[in-house]
């Protein structure tokens, strides 16, 4: 009681001092109290002589949140948390004893402190204190650093740092650079274009961790990530989040859902007091909900995963996303340069606002001089424009651009050969493509009428796979009174009566006169290929087009020949999908074919179990087609592959081919290399579409300016072969599509390296491109050619890398197979007892170390394929309820169903790709562009990504020089 | 919506996310589209968590004012929505029940018959004489409780119901000296509350629920439990009366055990058994409460004097435990090892 209790405490002189600001000595503070007292104006308070004896109100501390009475203890430890979280995890019945343990919170005591990193790995240090004046627009935070004492060095969780490849590093640390804005550059967007298989799924976790944990200022940089995905790698994205953060980041999946589970679910993200620190969302969903994001601080980190999605800046997907106002946007994409210098514009201007002008100024400024630098018949004036601008787009871009080819990967893959086969047309082809280059539809479609040169196109593709397609197309178009089949519609004499039966069903189902893939070249050599594969290896192919009809007379052909085959294309349902490929990659299974639609077999599928792939026709995209041809070439392969890719000759396959091959030279741009390449067409070439010239071997040879071939003289000239090989000794894959005239040229089938395409080729290949890759060796190369035992090794489940690296270690010890330490694939490099004494215990090594080692597929592939199913659904979803645009990534599902209307979309590609005009109506361009579906570089997602790493890493220390992991480590991976 | 909810500990214990692992309240409901006024009346009826909300029956939230049985049935199942149930497998269960917390009574023995503890969760009585040492127990108890989980504690506070009127404070503050813990704080987390009736008894369940829904609570202890039905309801013809009240109110009280997953401990009083006849030994007394206490609790254990300051803890019943006898001492600092 202060005023009636004058006792002279010091306290009441400080609460009087705080009460009245006035300082007093205790005789005034007494007379006031007195006076006040008389005046009747005392005001009494309760006041307290101590702190620690202030009585409370009970009603405040009974609300306070728990507090230990122990001074330093945490008033919630780790331990309590997760116990507590042990008490709400439910695991439906039905799941497996696996998702059981996964679910439940893992000790604490297994964290940091424990986390011993494998020798030779150090801790990646992405920032310390200070560091910040180093780059030139780092000002901003250097001040952030100076002000905050509690900055401490930011350094990524070494749970995540043993994983780490040393290109992975140098990614993390870029993608960091970037996004804190320690780069020199106006921006803080990033684009992680590694090629496909090099993590760049790992390298987006490893900073979003890092972000989400550490900060300049001690606090963490990020507190809402949103990780933006195609619709189908949404769960994909979840079950890495989990595996390799071990669950310790709350993720929020929007997958399966309701609108309204979606809204509040994104409510409940962006609320104040929000759990989930990371959303995970498709494009389409958050296109549909972008609104909602729209207000400052709603996310700190946007992350793209294909981010090639975002090429088009006019669709509402791109606006959408540029909307959110949050800058630091990570874009992870393998085939970041598709067709165009636009669509690379669009990204770049997604990623960094306004860092390459306005889309007229970037124009002016690099598009059109590069573009008209790369005309073969450029002045020397042009080229040098061409070569600056490059060189200045170049400078510009690399600085937020970081592309890695995998040139590294390719030195733990098994060899592969890379065959371009043309093919010649088989007279019945000829006939009919001459008939069609004089008809009506021809002439309009090279006066450039737009809706007649896409059907145009489509029909000439078609009828170099297969005459069969245009006699159904024929046939459809009677029946169904629509012009269809323009230009072949005087076409019919050239059938005779029941050549490929009389029905009209599209499915094949027509009997068929005996010889009739005869009737193509193309399916000539691939029936002869076929049987030769089957008579002669245990190989097994991969046969991809773009025409479900085409799959389906090559189905046709297995069945009347009695080959096993699978086949997947957008009918085939998600659930089945992953069956078809676990049972052709399943070694013991009697698989041979896996047909493929190369529009559904974009996505990550993984078909290791094929060593020989065919495109059996060239896309437009060129990135489509690499997708499609590393189905087979890719982690986890043990046999030499071989890639073809049939051509007919001098048709307008060979155009399109060509038409890749100078986009393909356009990713130098992003590849870094700065020097400009000349491409090998130019655009007045391409013009000659609709030309058919049925005398060359190979009209693709004969326009890229081949220097080492001795002068054509039709078909049958010889040449130096030693000359011809003289330069695939130096090829590395990244350049292999771009400079084919570097590749081995073959006139003559006989020194193709390849027997069975030997063999096979008969008189209707014209002529081949080869090109072989370096890959680490083989086991099967090390034993006598006969490799029978080995063989039916592989066959026995446990067909481990683990096992191969021991054995191929084992066989080392032999001097007679004896294999160069640089080529030495999965041995580490130490010494022979050393690997012996470890091929004696394995099991025991095995058994050691890593109980948590992030096991993939086998985990949960039930699960995942439920939630995929429920992925379509959604999508399909979103689609009735609200789409207008129709960007779906889901025009696969289409495509089998009514193949037309998809064909037709895949020729629009073609327009916004020719600058010229002759065929171009760019109005259409920009629809089609935007509903080209991304082919995208999502094929790491099915792997095991752990094994890979280990062997990786071995063959990286093998190679470069890294300090071999001991061998124990070596075992830890598998 | 699949949110899938995977706790982790990597969540620091921030204010923001501080009820990221006890359970949701149901003031996230509003987040799905359930208004405010609807919220605020569920938690006057006693119902905080959205996993009240899905466990609690039609009928009990048709009874709440206000809200009609259109209302109820859309509430159930956006809170069935968010809380999981079903069947799960044995293997998870077992999994879970590694983490149950469990409170240590402070003496080893004890906690050794006990596996640990009180455990978390559940409902366990406790029932002896009066003197051998039952308030003593809970007085240990609501500072033990408040111990770090490495040290056998649960790491929250300590709900008190007193009918008996024999809390003091004072106790706890020399239990507190002995586990070398700050008396202040040890108090603060000690929410007292003395029941004058079975109906206030009943109503504090639902303002303790409330209170747990707040901040977390690692134990509730009601002393005793049947002290004011044993006088409030008199003889035969108030018997079932009495038992179907006592029973709800247990259901309650088992209620909050499971959602919060507090640790729930119970004493009972014993009455005399006019049947085991002068040679009935410790038989001779029996809890009251009859089979409805029986049955309501998860575990049940007797209290017997020993020799000196020594007492026995016998476990009766027992899902898991099998029938064993420990000895204890009580001294000044509370519940302690047994003296030779």
């Amino acid at each position: 009681m202060r005023g009636g209790d004058d006792a002279d405490d010091d306290a009441l002189d400080d609460a009087l001092d705080d009460a009245e600001t006035v300082v007093m000595s205790q005789a005034e503070v007494k007379r006031a109290n007195i006076r006040a007292m008389v005046e009747g104006t005392l005001v009494v308070s309760v006041g307290a002589f101590a702190d620690g004896l202030l009585v409370r109100d009970p009603r405040v501390v009974l609300k306070r949140a728990f507090k230990s009475p122990f001074p330093n203890a945490p008033d919630r430890s780790a331990e309590l948390v997760r116990r507590l979280a042990a008490r709400r995890v439910f695991v439906p019945w039905g799941s497996k004893a696996s998702d059981v343990a996964a679910a439940m919170p893992k000790p604490t005591t297994t964290l940091e402190e424990h986390i011993e990193l494998p020798e030779g790995i150090e801790d990646l240090t992405l920032w310390v204190p200070g560091e910040g004046e180093r780059g030139e627009s780092g000002e901003a935070v250097a001040a952030t650093t100076t002000t905050h004492p509690n900055a401490k060095p930011i350094v990524v969780d070494r749970m995540l740092t043993r994983w780490l490849r040393p290109h992975q590093r140098e990614g993390v640390q870029f993608m960091f650079e970037c996004v804190m804005g320690l780069r020199d550059f106006d921006g803080t967007g990033c684009i992680l274009a590694d090629d496909m298989g090099l993590g760049k799924t790992l390298q987006g976790i490893t900073l979003l961790w890092t972000l989400l944990k550490q900060g300049f200022d001690g606090a963490p940089a990020v507190k809402r990530a949103l990780i933006v995905c195609p619709t189908s790698l949404v769960s994909n994205w979840d079950d890495e989040c989990n595996k390799w953060l071990k669950g310790r980041v709350k993720t929020l999946p929007i997958c399966d859902s309701t609108r309204a589970e979606v809204v509040s679910s994104i409510k409940m993200f962006l609320a104040p007091r929000h759990v989930a620190q990371v959303m995970i969302v498709s494009y389409e969903t958050f296109r549909i909900h972008s609104e909602r994001f729209n207000f400052d601080g709603a996310v700190d980190l946007i992350m793209c995963d294909e981010a090639h999605r975002l090429k088009n800046g006019e669709t509402l997907t791109n606006k959408a996303l540029c909307a959110v106002p949050c800058l630091r946007r990570v874009m992870l994409s393998g085939t970041p340069m598709q067709n165009h210098l636009d669509e690379f514009y669009a990204m770049v201007s997604f990623c960094n606002p306004g860092l390459l002008g306005t889309p007229s100024e970037f124009s002016k400024k690099y598009e059109r001089p590069i573009l008209a630098g790369r005309e073969p018949y450029a002045t020397e004036k042009e080229l040098e424009r061409a070569q600056m601008a490059n060189t200045d787009l170049s400078e510009l871009v690399n600085k937020f651009i970081l592309r890695r080819t995998n040139t590294i990967l390719s030195k733990h893959l098994p060899p592969k050969v890379v065959e371009v086969v043309c093919c010649k047309l088989s007279p019945l082809q000829q006939a009919l493509y001459e008939h069609f280059l004089t008809s009506k539809a021809a002439t309009q479609a090279l006066t450039g009428k737009a809706t007649a040169v896409l059907p145009a196109i489509n029909a000439l593709k078609k009828l170099v796979n297969h005459p069969k397609l245009i006699f159904d197309m024929i046939n459809g178009a009677k029946n169904t009174g629509s012009a269809a089949a323009n230009g072949f519609n005087t076409c019919a004499e050239f059938f005779e009566p029941g050549m490929y039966g009389g029905g009209t069903s599209r499915r094949g189902g027509g009997r068929m006169c005996p010889g009739w893939e005869e009737h193509s070249g193309k399916f000539a050599v691939l029936a002869r290929l076929l049987a030769n594969l089957r008579s002669e290896t245990k190989d097994r192919i991969v046969i991809i087009s773009n025409y479900t009809q085409t799959l389906d007379l090559i189905a046709q052909m297995c069945i009347e020949r009695h080959y096993p085959f699978v086949r997947l294309d957008g009918g085939t349902t998600i659930g089945k999908r992953q069956k078809l490929v676990k049972e052709f990659n399943d070694p013991t299974s009697n698989s041979f074919v896996f047909l493929l639609s190369s529009k559904a077999g974009g996505c990550g599928i993984n078909l290791i179990g094929g060593n020989r792939l065919v495109l059996f026709d060239p896309d437009w995209n060129p990135a489509n087609d690499k997708q499609a041809a590393a189905r087979c070439w890719r982690d986890g392969q043990k046999k030499k592959c071989y890639l073809y890719r049939f051509l007919a000759a001098g048709t307008i396959e060979e155009k399109v081919f060509q038409r890749q091959l100078s986009k393909e030279s356009l990713q130098n741009v992003v590849n870094g290399s700065g020097e400009l390449e000349q491409a090998v067409m130019s655009t007045d070439e391409l013009r000659k579409l609709f030309s058919l010239d049925c005398t060359t071997c190979s009209d693709t040879h004969d326009t890229c300016g081949c220097k080492r071939c001795p002068k054509r003289e039709g078909n049958d000239l010889m040449l130096d072969e030693d000359e011809e090989y003289k330069f695939w000794e130096e090829q590395i894959d990244e350049a292999d599509e771009q400079k084919l005239d570097e590749w081995a040229h073959h006139h003559r089938i006989d020194k193709v390296p390849d027997d069975i395409l030997k063999k096979s080729a008969g008189d209707d290949v014209s002529f081949v491109f080869s090109l072989k890759v370096e890959g680490c060796a083989i086991a099967e190369k090390e034993q006598p050619p006969t490799a029978k035992p080995e063989e039916s090794k592989s066959k026995s489940p446990l067909k481990t890398t683990a096992t191969d690296s021991l054995r191929s270690a084992v066989s080392m010890n032999r001097p007679s197979t004896f294999v160069p330490p640089s080529r030495r694939p999965l041995a580490p490099r130490v010494a022979p007892q050393a690997t012996v004494t470890a091929y004696h215990k394995p099991t025991m090594m095995a058994a050691k170390p890593l109980p948590k080692l992030p096991a993939r597929n086998a985990t949960k592939p039930a699960a995942k394929l439920g939630r995929k199913k429920k992925v379509e659904s959604e999508s399909e979803l979103d689609d009735q309820s609200e789409d207008e645009e129709s960007e779906e990534e889901e025009s696969e599902e289409d495509e089998s169903a009514e193949d037309e209307p998809a064909d037709t979309e895949e020729e629009d590609e073609a327009v916004p790709d020719s600058e010229d005009e002759d065929v171009g109506d760019t109005s259409v361009g920009k629809t089609a562009a935007s509903k080209r579906p991304g082919g995208s570089g999502r094929e790491s997602m099915t792997r095991s990504k752990a094994p890979r790493m280990s062997s990786f890493s071995a063959s990286l220390s093998g190679c470069i020089g890294i300090v071999p992991p001991s061998p124990s480590d070596e075992s830890e991976g598998y | 919506m699949e949110a899938i909810e995977r706790p982790s500990e990597a969540l620091e214990p921030c204010e923001e996310l501080h009820y990221a692992h006890g359970p949701t309240p149901v003031r996230a409901l509003e987040e799905s589209g359930v208004a405010a006024s609807d919220v605020k009346k569920l938690e006057e009826n006693g119902i905080h968590t959205v996993e009240g909300l899905a466990h609690a029956s039609k009928k009990q939230l048709c009874a709440i004012k206000g809200l009609s049985e259109q209302k109820v049935e859309k509430l159930k199942q956006i809170a069935n929505n968010l809380v999981p149930g079903g069947f799960t497998t044995a293997t998870m269960i077992e999994a879970a029940r590694k983490d149950v917390i469990m409170i240590t009574t402070g003496c080893a023995k004890v906690d050794e018959m006990l596996q640990g503890g009180i455990e978390s969760g559940s409902v366990t009585e406790i029932y002896g004489e009066f003197r051998t040492g039952k308030t003593q127990l809970m007085h240990t108890l609501a500072v033990t409780c408040q111990l770090p989980i490495e040290q056998g504690g649960g790491e929250g506070k300590c709900l008190y119901i007193d009918t008996e009127g024999t809390f003091r404070p004072q106790r706890l503050i020399q239990i507190a000296e002995r586990f070398q813990m700050d008396p202040g704080p040890v108090l603060d987390n000690v929410a007292y509350a003395k029941a004058h009736n079975t109906e206030h008894q009943t109503e504090l369940l639902v303002a303790a629920a409330g209170m747990m829904a707040e901040t977390r609570f690692a134990l509730m202890i009601i002393d005793s439990v049947t002290n004011l039905y044993r006088t409030e309801y008199e003889g035969r013809g108030e018997l079932s009366a009495r038992q179907m009240h006592l029973g709800k109110f247990l259901r309650q009280l088992a209620r909050l055990a499971d959602e919060f997953g507090v640790a729930v401990i119970v004493s009972n009083q014993v009455v005399a058994n006019p049947e085991g006849g002068p040679f009935a030994g410790a038989n001779a007394l029996k809890p009251i409460g009859g089979n409805i206490m029986a049955h309501a609790s998860t575990t049940r254990l007797a209290l017997r004097k020993g020799r000196g300051e020594n007492r026995v803890m016998k476990i009766v019943c027992s899902p898991m435990l099998p029938e064993s006898e420990a000895q204890f001492s009580i001294g000044e600092d509370g519940i302690n090892d047994a003296q030779d």
